[in-house]
């Protein structure tokens, strides 16, 4: 078996025994399974949106939310199994066994990347069942008049790319800073605040850095899960001002790829160069 | 094959103005319990950190296992325990040795069963790590260290926090490691104990080798004669002279010679010749702690 599939089994060996993947599977599937049973409470007292909670379209609907839940886990989750190595002082032990620094981290990166795929259909098959669930206890059938399965089959695929930047992200600044709640505070305050509300802000503000504004990260990610959508637009929860000025889904899949090999490059250009220490504690 | 399992040349680690180790050259020969001793502070983890390639040298090279091979399957070969040992403490001691042997690749199945036994953990192999004491600790962590048969084994502090039974069965399994081809480096504070495990010493003093040499050699060269005489002022001329006495200094009404105990008789033969008459005399034992302890005051006061 080759060392990257080697490493990659032993990491899920020992992740899968913590709770904390658990925990966030648990958290991503009552916070979208929440929002959608609330979707359908608002319907049953106006009766607005029961195509949109019905299979495929329910879908789509619970990725709406999903995907921003999903980037939040993916975020605590990278950081905590990289950062735990540095406060237990294990990435000493894993090292001085020979492991290769980059294959280490590209172990982890693809792992993430997988268990998040895994999270993100752990969702998207529970809201299926919730889609069933309203067809049946309306009465209206099970399959939306107006939904298209192929529509909902792209959204599941360009949700299952979304997330990987901030895995990069995460990664980079787990390094940088030697600690899982370091760098989950940063990587979360520059999702939520920094693209998420400043961004907006400054660019809504003056034209100076409109040639810009293409190439922050979150913009890409809203334009690559936005851009030529069947269902009218099923990026994360922030809607990211003027997302619709960005030239497509593929310039958008473009800016991912240069965040994520960029970040990943730097993570792995870090850790290289650094020395590894004992325990830091918690 | 190059009988030299580890070799440094010039190795060199600045952590901003602190120099922890400077310009050390180590030559450590296949198939002996070699120690690495110092004060705290002397350098020995960080000599252990860069010859792991946990941490990168400021200048100077080193070599494990011999200079054509390279440093990452060195490492595959080697087995090391560094400081507290480190594991995940929500796994238990089985399943950190079966993460280990996974990411190595190496070993049987039953391995690590054998040597959860060896180090008299079986009792505790399923519970968790954090729920260890520190001495159970340590025994994992060598336990870790022994995965795959390695030729060569970084032990640093290993019976810290052990108690006193504990620590004489490390001793033993230590000294047992250390027969045949295996090569055990073992850094200790704990002077008493690498006198009786190890064949061969370097010392560290603020980051200089400051001696290095076989236990019995290093204990032999600081041997010391201590003597009175009927004209101590005349005896100290005539042995001030001979080329094999290394010091002569005045004690009270002795006088302290460092010569080898085993020439005493050469002393009282030249003394004679020059009718000075030994009235008492006798050897002054000298351990590899008096021997530390000089070398490493020697070595902090030239610096100062």
């Amino acid at each position: 078996m080759p060392a990257a599939f080697v490493l990659i089994r032993w990491e899920w060996f020992k992740l899968q025994r913590r709770w904390m993947p658990w925990i966030l599977l648990a958290v991503l599937v009552a916070s979208t399974q929440i929002l959608y049973w609330a979707m359908y409470a608002l319907n049953a007292v106006g009766e607005l949106f029961l195509d949109t909670l019905l299979l495929p379209n329910g879908v789509g609907l619970g990725l709406t939310f999903g995907n921003t839940v999903l980037v939040v886990a993916v975020v605590i989750w990278t950081a905590s199994a990289l950062g735990s190595e540095y406060s237990w002082g294990t990435f000493r032990a894993v090292l001085a066994k020979g492991t290769g620094r980059w294959q280490f981290l590209a172990a982890i990166f693809a792992l993430m990347a997988a268990i998040g795929v895994a999270w993100l259909l752990v969702v998207c098959i529970g809201m299926g069942i919730s889609g069933l669930l309203v067809g049946i206890i309306e009465g209206e059938g099970s399959i939306a008049t107006s939904g298209k399965w192929s529509t909902m089959f792209v959204q599941v695929s360009k949700s299952a790319l979304a997330f990987v930047p901030y895995i990069a992200v995460a990664m980079f600044f787990t390094v940088l800073t030697t600690s899982a709640n370091t760098a989950t505070a940063i990587t979360l305050i520059y999702r939520f605040i920094v693209e998420g509300a400043i961004v907006p802000i400054v660019i809504a503000t003056t034209d100076t850095f409109d040639g810009a504004a293409g190439f922050v990260l979150g913009r890409a990610v809203d334009a690559w899960l936005s851009h030529e959508s069947d269902s009218g637009g099923q990026g994360g929860m922030l809607a990211f001002a003027g997302a619709d000025a960005l030239t497509g889904n593929i310039h958008g899949l473009a800016v991912m790829a240069v965040y994520t090999v960029t970040l990943f490059a730097a993570a792995v250009w870090l850790f290289q160069r650094r020395d590894i220490g004992g325990a830091k504690g918690a | 094959m190059n009988n030299l399992i580890i070799q440094t040349q010039g190795l060199t680690k600045q952590f901003g103005r602190i120099l922890a180790v400077d310009q050390l050259s180590l030559e450590i020969p296949r198939g002996s319990v070699f120690g690495l001793l110092g004060p705290n502070g002397s350098g020995k983890t960080t000599v252990m950190g860069m010859l792991l390639g946990l941490v990168r040298p400021t200048s100077g090279r080193c070599w494990l296992l011999g200079p054509d091979t390279p440093q990452n399957d060195a490492l595959r070969r080697i087995g090391a325990m560094i400081e507290t040992p480190s594991f995940y403490p929500y796994l238990s001691g089985k399943r950190n040795l079966e993460y280990f042997q996974g990411i190595l690749g190496l070993g049987e199945p039953g391995e690590v069963d054998a040597l959860l036994e060896r180090v008299g953990l079986s009792d505790r192999a399923e519970d968790r790590y954090h729920t260890y004491s520190l001495g159970m600790k340590q025994r994992l962590g060598i336990a870790c260290s022994l995965l795959g048969e390695p030729e060569l084994l970084f032990l640093d502090e290993p019976t810290n926090g052990m108690d006193p039974a504990g620590m004489a069965e490390v001793r033993e399994l230590i000294r047992s490691l250390g027969n045949g081809d295996r090569t055990v480096l073992l850094s200790s504070h704990l002077l008493h104990e690498v006198e009786q495990v190890c064949d061969s010493v370097a010392i560290l003093s603020r980051g200089k080798l400051v001696a290095q040499g076989t236990v019995t050699d290093l204990i032999r060269s600081g041997e010391r004669v201590k003597l009175t005489t009927t004209k101590n002022d005349e005896a100290h001329r005539v042995l001030s002279g001979l080329a094999w006495v290394d010091d002569v200094t005045a004690d009270g009404p002795s006088l302290v010679v460092t010569a080898p105990v085993a020439r005493s008789w050469e002393l009282t033969a030249t003394l004679s010749q020059s009718q000075v008459y030994v009235t008492e005399m006798w050897p002054l034992q000298q351990s590899l702690e008096g021997y530390f302890l000089e070398v490493t005051s020697e070595g902090e006061e030239g610096q100062q």
